[in-house]
C-alpha cells in the first residue's frame, strides 16, 4: 500500500498531518505533500487510514501496488468489526 | 450522480420531523434516531434535512449547494445594506475559484502546524482565570472561561492586541445576531458593522506599515500580491470573528456539560489525559454546539432521490450524523476510549470546512488539560439554559462546583 494526495482537492486544512507524517503541508503551495513514497509499514497502516478517512475533501487514498485497486474515504466507514 | 428517475420522490413526501418542539428541544437524538431508520432525508419547518451520517456529508460535498447567507440577510432586514452586499462577498459566501482565491491567502494561517504557536499563550490565559475562578466555591464557566476565550484566541491569531479581546468580544456578540434574521436587531447589526470595520480597517493599516507573522499580515500580503481588495480583507477579519466566537464558546461549553454529566468518563479522562486529541473529538461528537448547518440550492436539483426546488435549504443535522450507528459504534454512549473511524461533523466537510476547527480543539485540548490537573471532579449547579434550539445551541448558566486535586 502507498499514499496518493489529489492536489486539486486539497484545501490545505491539515487535518491528515495530525494522524502521520506520510502527509505534510507544502509551504509552497499549502497543499498536501505525501513526504515518502515508501510501502506503508503494518505499524503505521492505522494511522495513515485515519488521515485518509479524516480527510474534509476525501483528498486522499490508498493505492495498493499489488491489485491495483485503491480505498478512498468518501464513504462512512463502519466501525463494527473494527 | 444519478440522474432524474422514476425512483425520485418529491421533498414534499419525505416523513416530518419537527424540530422547534420542545420534545425535540429535550432529546432531539431520541427523534431523529426513530426518523432515521423511516428514511436519511426529513423534511423540517427549515427545508429538507439530512439526519444519516453519509447523508450529511453529501450536503457538504455537493457543489450545487451553497452555504448562501443572502436569504439570511433578507430576512433580517439587511437586504440593500452596504454590510450585506460586504458580507456576502466572504469566503464562506463565496463558491468556485473565488473561495479557492479567498481561501489560499488565510489557510497556512490555520494549519496544525501554525495554530501550535499559540497553545502557550492560550493555556497562561485559562489558568489565569481558573485561578480567579479558585477564589469562588462556585463559578459560572461561561462567564470565565467560555465567553472570553475564543476572542482572545481571535486577537492572538489575527495580530491584534490581546487587550482588546474584551470589545472583541463584544463586537462579535452584537454581530453574531445576523445569524438570527431577526430585523429587531437591524440596527445594532450595522452599526456594530461600522465600527468593526473601523477597527479592521486600523488593524490593517497597522500591518501595512509593519507586517508581522499573523493573519494580518497574510491578508495585507495577499491584498500587495493581488489576491484579494482591501474590502476582502476586512469582511475576511469579520468573518473570522462572527464565525469564532459564539460557535467556540458553544463547544466549550457543551464539552464540559458532557464531562459534568459523566463523571466516569471524567475520571477516565484524568487517569489518562494523553492523547488528549482524539478525548475531544469524542466530546464533540458526543456534545456538538452546532446542531445543524445549511446549505441552499439556487437551482432545481435531485439530490439523493429527492426533487429539491430551488431556493430550498438543505440542512446537514449534526446531532443526526454524529449519533448514526452506522458511522459510529454505540453512539448514544460518551465513550473517552472508543476508537473512531469517521470524524464528527461539528466543523463540517468539504471546500467549506471550518477554517479554525484546529484553533477550536487547541483551546479545547487546553482547557481540558488545566481542569484534570486541577479538579479531581466537578458537577453542575442547576441546569443551564440551551438557547438557540435548533441551530447552534448556546449553554447559558453553566454553573460549576468543583472539588480541587489533591
Amino acid at each position: 500500500m502507498r499514499a496518493k494526495a489529489d492536489r486539486d482537492a486539497c484545501i490545505g486544512a491539515g487535518v491528515c498531518t495530525t494522524y502521520t507524517n506520510l502527509f505534510a503541508i507544502d509551504d509552497d503551495d499549502g497543499k498536501v505533500r505525501v513526504t515518502s513514497e515508501r510501502e506503508i509499514q503494518p505499524d503505521e497502516i492505522d494511522d495513515v487510514e485515519d488521515a485518509v478517512a479524516m480527510c474534509p475533501v476525501v483528498a486522499l487514498s490508498l493505492v495498493d501496488d499489488h491489485t491495483g485497486g485503491s480505498g478512498d474515504g468518501a464513504a462512512a466507514t463502519s466501525e463494527k468489526g473494527t | 450522480m444519478t440522474g432524474f428517475s422514476h425512483s425520485v420522490v418529491h421533498a414534499d413526501a419525505l416523513p416530518e420531523v419537527d424540530v422547534f418542539s420542545d420534545a425535540y428541544a429535550t432529546d432531539p437524538r431520541t427523534i431523529l434516531d426513530r426518523a432515521r431508520k423511516e428514511s436519511p432525508l426529513v423534511r423540517t419547518q427549515r427545508g429538507v434535512e439530512a439526519i444519516a451520517y453519509p447523508h450529511c456529508q453529501a450536503v457538504y460535498r455537493d457543489d450545487r449547494l451553497a452555504v448562501g447567507q443572502r436569504e439570511l440577510f433578507e430576512k433580517g432586514g439587511l437586504g440593500g445594506t452596504r454590510f450585506a452586499s460586504t458580507f456576502v462577498r466572504n469566503l464562506n459566501n463565496s463558491e468556485g475559484e473565488d473561495h479557492a482565491r479567498l481561501r489560499a491567502v488565510v489557510g497556512p494561517s490555520f494549519t496544525p502546524q501554525t495554530v501550535e504557536r499559540l497553545r502557550a499563550t492560550t493555556r497562561d490565559l485559562i489558568e489565569s482565570w481558573l485561578d480567579e475562578a479558585g477564589e469562588q466555591e462556585e463559578f459560572d464557566f461561561m462567564d470565565t472561561v467560555a465567553d472570553r476565550l475564543p476572542a482572545a484566541v481571535f486577537c492572538l491569531i489575527l495580530g491584534a492586541p490581546v487587550e482588546d479581546a474584551a470589545r472583541v468580544g463584544r463586537l462579535s456578540y452584537s454581530m453574531t445576531k445576523m445569524f438570527l434574521a431577526d430585523p429587531a436587531s437591524r440596527d445594532e447589526i450595522l452599526t456594530t458593522f461600522g465600527e468593526l470595520e473601523d477597527y479592521a480597517g486600523e488593524l490593517l493599516e497597522r500591518r501595512r506599515q509593519e507586517p508581522a507573522d499573523d493573519v494580518l499580515s497574510a491578508l495585507v500580503a495577499g491584498e500587495r500580491e493581488g489576491q484579494l481588495t482591501s474590502t476582502d480583507s476586512v469582511t475576511m477579519v469579520l468573518l473570522m470573528l462572527t464565525g469564532s466566537t459564539d460557535t467556540t464558546a458553544s463547544q466549550l461549553a457543551h464539552v464540559m456539560i458532557a464531562l459534568a454529566l459523566h463523571p466516569d468518563q471524567y475520571a477516565t479522562l484524568r487517569a489518562q489525559p494523553e492523547p488528549m486529541t482524539p478525548k475531544v473529538m469524542e466530546l464533540a461528537r458526543f456534545a456538538p454546539g452546532v446542531w445543524a448547518t445549511a446549505r441552499t440550492a439556487y437551482e432545481p436539483i435531485e439530490f439523493q432521490g429527492v426533487a429539491i426546488e430551488a431556493g430550498t435549504q438543505i440542512w446537514s443535522n449534526v446531532v443526526a450524523a454524529n449519533s448514526d450507528p452506522e458511522a459510529f459504534t454505540d453512539p448514544r454512549r460518551l465513550d473517552l476510549e472508543a476508537r473512531r473511524r469517521n470524524p464528527p461533523l461539528n466543523w463540517g466537510l468539504g471546500v467549506h470546512f471550518c477554517l479554525g476547527r484546529f484553533l477550536a480543539t487547541l483551546e479545547l485540548e487546553e482547557v481540558l488539560r488545566a481542569i484534570t490537573r486541577r479538579w479531581a471532579e466537578f458537577e453542575l449547579v442547576g441546569e443551564p439554559r440551551l438557547e438557540g434550539i435548533p441551530t447552534l445551541v448556546s449553554p447559558r448558566g453553566v454553573r460549576l462546583r468543583y472539588r480541587a486535586a489533591a
